[in-house]
């Protein structure tokens, strides 16, 4: 699954948002997305990446918008091993 | 039926059932440490009364690339002992019935979640020989217990996921216990007294192995069920994490529960 796809799907099981505000643009604060809805988008990225998303990044202005945690998850997927 | 509300004897008398004996659902202390204003009722309990809900508004759907049916809830907040709830269904995406169960008088959320058509969660490289070898089956006599204790639940696949948490609970919790307090001993520096809370409850499930009301009590003998490797995350002085317990009827995969669980340390008495 894409990563813009599971996010979008995970972020509409946790608010009532309208699915068409979910562009690269939209910041994770309009989301309001409270302390239990990052532990489930942490848990999901992680089970269904790999990644690990530190809340911090969050805070210290990593992640801003949408389009910026679709790239950060993007960035650190695990690469295939070469055969 | 669109409000409910649980009292002491039958949150008793589910914690009997599935042997979750957690204090905060017993002693006013233990819940306060646990940061809540007082009692509260078991999360599974009262989804109990959403799943039979849902189970049976849900329209039939025939789509082959989801011939599974997948109920997914978050725990938002908890309940109290005798606090009404009102539960809300609206049609979701994907043919899928959307419920959101909140405090009656209140703008409290206390769960949210879907229940609808899903493809097989099962990828059979993943659950190795060696994750089956511990695998726990149920019988007659638990069946038989859910079915007594609770009759106005008629479908197969609810009772099944009680069974299979209650058979978590009592014999495999301890092995998460025991990963969650190092994982918090190591952010922690010493040894913690923790305290879980199930954060999110998932059941996917084949409903032509377990839809109609029969086919649990046939099937019985011959279910198994295993326990994937936690995935679990130390953050913010916490530990989250999921466990996977998929069901095997046979050889044949017919259910897979995902619990949600966060261990947090537990306040220290004042």
């Amino acid at each position: 699954m894409q990563v813009d796809e599971f996010l979008r799907n995970a972020v509409l099981e946790l608010k009532d948002v309208d699915e068409s505000k979910l562009v690269p643009e939209v910041t994770i604060e309009a989301l309001e997305l409270d302390s239990l809805d990052f532990v489930e988008l942490q848990l999901g990225i992680k089970k269904t990446f790999g990644v690990n998303v530190e809340p911090e990044v969050f805070l210290d202005g990593t992640v801003k918008t949408f389009g910026d945690l679709v790239n950060y998850i993007e960035g650190r997927l695990p690469q295939p091993v070469a055969a | 039926m669109d409000t409910f509300a649980f009292e002491w004897p039958e949150v008793a008398h589910w914690a009997h059932f599935s042997g979750d004996f957690n204090p905060i659902h017993f002693d006013v202390e233990s819940a306060r440490q646990a940061g809540l204003d007082d009692l509260v009722v078991h999360g599974m309990l009262a989804l109990l009364t959403v799943k039979r809900e849902v189970s049976r508004t849900l329209p039939r759907c025939e789509d082959a690339s989801r011939p599974w049916l997948r109920f997914h809830a978050l725990m938002r907040s908890p309940v109290p002992h005798g606090a009404a709830s009102r539960l809300v269904l609206q049609p979701g995406r994907r043919g899928a019935l959307d419920f959101r169960v909140g405090a009656d008088r209140h703008n409290v959320e206390r769960f949210r979640g879907s229940f609808g058509p899903c493809a097989r969660p099962f990828d059979g490289a993943r659950w190795s020989d060696a994750m089956l070898d511990d695998v726990r089956r149920f019988g007659h006599d638990d069946l038989t217990f859910f079915t007594r204790s609770y009759p106005a639940i008629r479908e197969g696949w609810i009772a099944l996921d009680a069974l299979v948490f209650s058979d978590f609970m009592r014999h495999r919790l301890d092995e998460v216990a025991h990963a969650a307090r190092a994982r918090l001993a190591d952010m922690a520096g010493a040894s913690a007294d923790v305290f879980f809370v199930q954060t999110s409850h998932s059941v996917c499930f084949d409903p032509e192995a377990l839809g109609h009301p029969g086919a649990l009590a046939l099937a019985c003998d011959e279910l198994r069920c295993a326990m994937g490797r936690p995935e679990v995350l130390a953050s913010s002085g916490q530990v989250i994490g999921t466990v996977a317990l998929p069901v095997f009827h046979g050889e044949r995969p017919v259910m897979q529960v995902e619990l949600g669980l966060m261990a947090r340390p537990r306040s220290p008495s004042h």
